[in-house]
């Protein structure tokens, strides 16, 4: 496995984890109020909706080698990974709030808390559980199949989300609660991080500039990236401490 | 409307960050068809973004 699928694997299974872990959080708070069985058919059908979109767009992009799409497919993956490292920097430096899935969970238990009671098939959670699994899966299916167009192949890419939706369904089913110790925002950082270098990486060699090592420039890139990123986080918090 | 929003906001948190971001892009391509070296290309890509997401981050932890 080269550079390019080792941070297709990582950027799909780490991103993955905290968008199925946010997606777990409201599908056990609709299950803990109003039974299981809806919620999580509800997110299973989510989840097969999202492996569909994939497996149909993935193949389709990842044989297509313009230059042109592979300059479409960097600047996507750089936008999105320079929104996830913005916002991961801004989180670690207390500039907006870190993400808390236990009040989270609190919140969407009291928000449900006055609808009519479940019947045995319940719409309310079907519909709430579909409606989360796809917002936060989305984002997963965007990255595999972006990085699988961008030239790291669709398998890494989606192998890595499949073992971080398998993680976050044993740590839910063993432990029937939200995922509140899980640091979800160095976990978005090293997202960021990632998916910035490889649109950087990508957005390069599509425009024709030349990356000293080649594919060994990746790792040289998410370290300049990484940090950047602790540059800022330190920086910003200084500066917001001397104010 | 909902659906757009949605997908403007999977790629834009700060629409300054990006246009800042998709200029540097253009300008790096412009200097290389301009007989930019590809080494001083890639540097010239890397440096503009990073200072493009440092302005960014600094002008909001400014706001708030």
């Amino acid at each position: 496995m080269g550079t390019h699928q080792l941070s297709a694997a990582a950027a799909a299974a780490l991103a993955s984890f905290v968008e199925f872990v946010e997606a777990l959080t409201v599908i056990l708070a609709l299950g803990a109020s109003r039974g299981w069985v809806s919620p999580l058919a509800g997110a299973a059908a989510a989840a097969a909706t999202l492996a569909a979109a994939a497996a149909a767009f993935g193949p389709a992009l990842q044989h297509a080698q313009l230059a042109w799409l592979r300059l479409v497919v960097g600047l996507l993956i750089l936008l999105f990974g320079l929104r996830w490292l913005r916002k991961s920097i801004l989180r670690a430096a207390g500039i907006i709030p870190l993400h808390d899935e236990a009040a989270a969970f609190a919140r969407t238990r009291a928000s449900l808390a006055g609808l009519p009671a479940a019947r045995r098939w319940d719409w309310t959670g079907f519909a709430g559980a579909y409606q989360v699994t796809a917002l936060e899966g989305s984002e997963v299916a965007f990255i595999v199949v972006a990085v699988g167009a961008g030239g790291a192949g669709l398998l890494p890419a989606a192998a890595g989300a499949a073992t971080a939706l398998a993680a976050v369904v044993a740590l839910g089913l063993l432990l029937h609660r939200p995922l509140a110790r899980i640091p979800e925002n160095t976990l978005k950082c090293l997202v960021g991080i990632l998916l910035t270098a490889l649109g950087t990486f990508w957005t390069g060699e599509a425009l024709g500039a030349e990356w000293p090592a080649a594919d060994w420039s990746l790792p040289a890139i998410s370290l300049a990236w990484g940090a950047l990123t602790l540059l800022l986080v330190r920086s910003v918090r200084h500066r917001r401490a001397a104010r | 409307m909902n659906l757009l929003r949605r997908v403007w906001h999977l790629f834009v948190d700060s629409a300054w960050l990006a246009g800042a971001a998709l200029a540097w892009v253009a300008a790096c391509a412009a200097c290389l068809k301009a007989g930019l070296g590809g080494g001083t290309a890639s540097e010239m890509l890397l440096a503009g973004l990073g200072a493009a997401l440092a302005v960014s981050v600094h002008a909001a932890a400014r706001r708030r």
